[in-house]
């Protein structure tokens, strides 16, 4: 077991590599309460297109399958995931993104028993015919919640118009449509491909002793077989640079307006240290444009253009990335229009050190504080990983940040690539 | 240590804690709730916290945080019964994770006197403009909640059961209140809050007795002491349930019920009411999610919760709209099953479980402990978290079933979209 102690947030972490292939890291926090795992794989909703284990040919999966899976996860061959928990005291859940499935637990006692329990019942796979059946109603419904709403519609909308044939242009569950084509036998496919432990990492933080809980772990994993895995082929995409949609208006039974202008990242870097240098530049370079210490931010605000609902940030994940701004407005003509002319306007920003050092600062502090909730930590610790980047050096990363990293981004602000999505009330 | 100090007007709490890299500080004022003063001071709060003599612009206030490492300055106000609280909120990292040799407890606590006693006002009036802006900012959040339909849903249950009464009272106002303010109003509502409000201030972090002396210096109100009650018991007026139905341009209905019951905050009572709520449908393992939900597909969310302040319980659920009386009957089934006693020792052993663990990280989390403790505060109860846990753990079968007994449905509010499948929906099923 390897240990690592970082000084700039006083923070230990363990890890081991379990013979299996399974990655485990663990973060002692001796005189917190509360203990939190976190057991991700390597497979979300944009993984629609890959060659299934045991197979030779590509296939294509209907979309929302990794989302219907992490529902029908829980199910164990005598009972339920959550109700085993609930009888530890402690409370379970889970959650899909476009690139990792995630099961969770929280609780203030009996923590192998829960690392225990989140291993065996994750690795293993009991979906009957039937309960993805029962299922599809449930879905259905949690489709139909963010059809109705207004922030999520806007968001997605807005992402499903960059891209031509990226899975990312679908909502994580999937439609009710495409839901409706899934069953168990692909559920156990696509299982069998993603769930192996080599392509998995499980993160506990919390109120333990790290040489009994990996003991534990490690135990927890040698009773359990599984055949070797080769890595996994994931097809690749054939994704124009030109976005799909240039501008669209939906109506929706609401009272505001409500602005996005994305713009899509066509290339992005190989290298994980390279690509996370962009990512912190546009967090920092986000922050000098609009945070609420901004002069345009005020000028804005000033002008009654935007309020507290804007917002901005980078989103990249594995193979994709794209910038976005939005903002509910009572002028949203006026407010694409900034946008765009902002868009076309940041080759030539001027970067002012001063402005760069402060928003260094502030950006440093949010991550130290980070480090007081365990879920934070966990979830940027997990998100990172599959990254190929150890979130306990993002405080030395953002320092090594300089104006000529963030220069280096400017040429990405380019409007050809943008698109614009306007959500309007239906009476106008 | 002693951790409760009577300082020049308010109480100060100090809460030592080693685990937390940050400082968090929270002063609590409290008012009498009226519809007309929540926006007014709802417009306060964020005026207040937005600029100061010193940095006369948001931007230079923020400016001024993000130097101090992200330190934090904040409003927020909500309701409590019949009670209104602005809660002004700062955070700070503990100097000790700081590359610098900084004090920023002392310039977090020196922020907190320019905030409240040399704020952005000239000649008896807030700044205008500054003031216009907030308004907009607080109109446009009231119009993100009526866009959230899951939020303006709830909205809607709270005032059709207890229209002009605490409980339809929103913490931010109403738009027509939030329009008609001026800066001369905001300044009134700015002398009232320093002279009329109940202050507690909250101190969390690793800090010493010597904080009391940095307080001493930087903060003092004239005696407030305008005791007035915080607990509203809802009692109803109607003589049947009440059944609304909303239609809107949406997929997803949303049916809400509001129930009326006896037990408030202070009554012997509430622990074992949570519990039962919880029992019912307050987690993944409750009656309510496991046969509306689980068993019957019928949502994806669906929870019971307490108002102890104001004694009302409600259940939230997304449905499909073809599955209103299905959904209802179910509901109402298993609120009967509670009261004839057809629930496991098991069931109420692990929702008492759950309740105590999620007390017990509230050990790990700054906002949590002060909530907790200022609940109690409020209404000057003495109860410490392991108190709370120990009448929790006390709560036996019969407490549930009386308190079963006790909720009476009052009313029913479904949105609901256009009749997609062209027929009434009150005779489906």
């Amino acid at each position: 077991m390897e240990k690592i102690y970082y000084q700039t947030i006083k923070e230990t972490l363990y890890h081991e590599v379990m013979a299996n292939g399974l990655q485990v890291y663990l973060m002692p926090k001796p005189d917190f309460t509360k203990t939190y795992g976190l057991f991700t794989t390597n497979f979300g909703s944009i993984d629609t297109t890959f060659v299934p284990i045991n197979e030779t040919e590509m296939i294509t999966v209907p979309d929302g399958v990794a989302h219907y899976l992490e529902h029908k996860m829980f199910d164990m061959d005598d009972g339920d995931a959550s109700n085993e928990f609930a009888k530890l005291g402690a409370s379970s859940n889970a959650f899909t993104s476009n690139t990792r499935t995630a099961y969770l637990f929280s609780t203030t006692s009996h923590e192998k028993a829960c690392v225990n329990l989140l291993l065996d019942f994750v690795q293993e796979c009991n979906v009957t015919q039937e309960s993805v059946e029962k299922e599809r109603g449930i879905i259905g419904q949690e489709i139909g919640m963010y059809d109705d709403n207004p922030d999520w519609q806007s968001y997605f909308g807005g992402v499903h118009n960059l891209y031509h044939n990226h899975p990312v242009r679908i909502d994580i569950a999937g439609t009710v449509e495409s839901i409706a084509k899934i069953d168990a036998p692909l559920l156990h496919r696509i299982y069998n491909t993603f769930y192996h432990p080599s392509n998995m990492m499980l993160f506990v933080a919390g109120h333990f002793d790290a040489d009994e809980m990996m003991e534990e772990i490690r135990n927890n994993q040698a009773r359990k077989h599984f055949s070797p895995m080769p890595p996994i082929i994931r097809g690749t995409i054939n994704e124009p640079a030109q976005v799909d949609v240039k501008s669209e208006v939906k109506m929706m039974d609401v009272t505001v307006d409500k602005v996005a202008v994305n713009i899509k990242i066509n290339d992005t870097p190989k290298d994980p240290h390279a690509k996370l240098k962009r990512e912190l530049a546009f967090t920092l370079l986000t922050d000098m444009l609009f945070s609420k210490s901004s002069s345009l931010r005020e000028e804005w605000s000033n002008q009654g253009l935007i309020n507290d609902s804007f917002s901005a940030g980078l989103t990249q994940e594995r193979d994709y990335a794209f910038y976005s701004m939005s903002c509910d407005s009572d002028h949203s003509d006026m407010l694409r229009n900034k946008l765009h002319e902002l868009i076309r306007n940041m080759k030539d920003y001027q970067i002012d050190e001063e402005v760069l050092e402060r928003v260094k600062k502030k950006n440093i502090g949010i991550l130290i504080q980070a480090f007081n909730s365990l879920e934070t930590v966990a979830n940027m610790f997990s998100r990172y990983y599959f990254e190929g980047i150890n979130a306990f050096t993002l405080i030395d990363e953002i320092n090594a940040i300089t104006a000529s990293d963030i220069e280096a981004i400017l040429p990405l602000f380019n409007d050809e690539y943008s698109a614009d999505y306007t959500i309007v009330p239906i009476k106008k | 240590m002693q951790n409760v100090f009577k300082m020049d007007g308010y109480t100060l709490h100090i809460i030592p804690s080693k685990k937390f890299k940050d400082i968090t500080i929270h002063i609590n004022f409290k008012a009498p709730l009226t519809k007309e003063s929540a926006a007014l001071r709802a417009v306060l709060a964020f005026v207040m916290t937005s600029a100061t003599k010193k940095y006369p612009t948001n931007a230079l206030l923020s400016s001024y945080l993000d130097d101090l490492y992200g330190a934090s300055l904040g409003a927020n106000v909500s309701t409590k019964g019949q009670s209104h609280i602005i809660s002004l909120r700062t955070t700070a990292v503990n100097q000790e994770f700081l590359p610098v040799n900084d004090d920023l407890l002392e310039k977090q606590i020196n922020l907190l006197n320019e905030v409240l006693f040399t704020p952005l006002v000239n000649h008896q009036s807030f700044d205008q403009d500054l003031v216009e802006i907030k308004k907009k900012e607080i109109i446009a959040r009231i119009q993100q909640g009526l866009d959230d339909k899951m939020n303006y849903s709830i909205d809607q249950l709270y005032h059709y059961m207890g229209m002009n009464t605490p409980i339809d009272i929103s913490a931010i106002g109403e738009k027509e209140d939030v329009e008609k303010i001026k800066g001369e109003d905001v300044f009134q509502a700015y002398l009232s809050m320093l002279q009329n409000d109940d202050k507690h201030v909250y101190i969390v972090g690793d800090i010493d007795e010597h904080v009391v002396e940095s307080f001493k210096d930087n903060l003092h109100f004239e005696a407030h002491n305008q005791e007035h009650p915080v607990i509203y018991d809802f009692t109803s007026d109607k003589d049947e349930v009440l059944e609304i139905i909303e239609k809107q341009e949406i997929t997803q209905a949303k049916l809400n019920l509001g129930y009326t019951l006896k037990t408030d905050f202070k009554d012997d009572d509430t622990e074992a009411m949570s519990i039962f709520v919880d029992m019912l449908g307050g987690y993944s393992q409750s009656r309510l999610f496991l046969n509306v939900r689980e068993k019957n597909s019928l949502c994806y969310y669906i929870t019971a919760s307490y108002d102890p302040f104001n004694s009302i319980m409600v259940i939230a659920s997304g449905i499909e709209t073809k599955h209103y009386q299905k959904a209802r009957e179910l509901i109402d089934e298993e609120i009967e099953n509670f009261r004839n006693g057809h629930f496991s020792d098991d069931e109420l052993v692990m929702a008492k479980q759950m309740v105590v663990s999620s007390l017990t990280k509230a050990y790990d989390s700054s906002s949590y402990l002060i909530s907790l403790a200022y609940n109690r505060d409020l209404v000057h109860k003495k109860q410490s978290i392991q108190d709370y846990i120990n009448k929790i753990n006390a709560v036996s079968r019969e407490d549930i079933i009386r308190c079963a007994k006790q909720i009476k449905l009052d009313t029913v509010y479904l949105l609901t979209g256009k009749d997609p499948y062209g027929k009434d929906i009150l005779s489906d099923n």
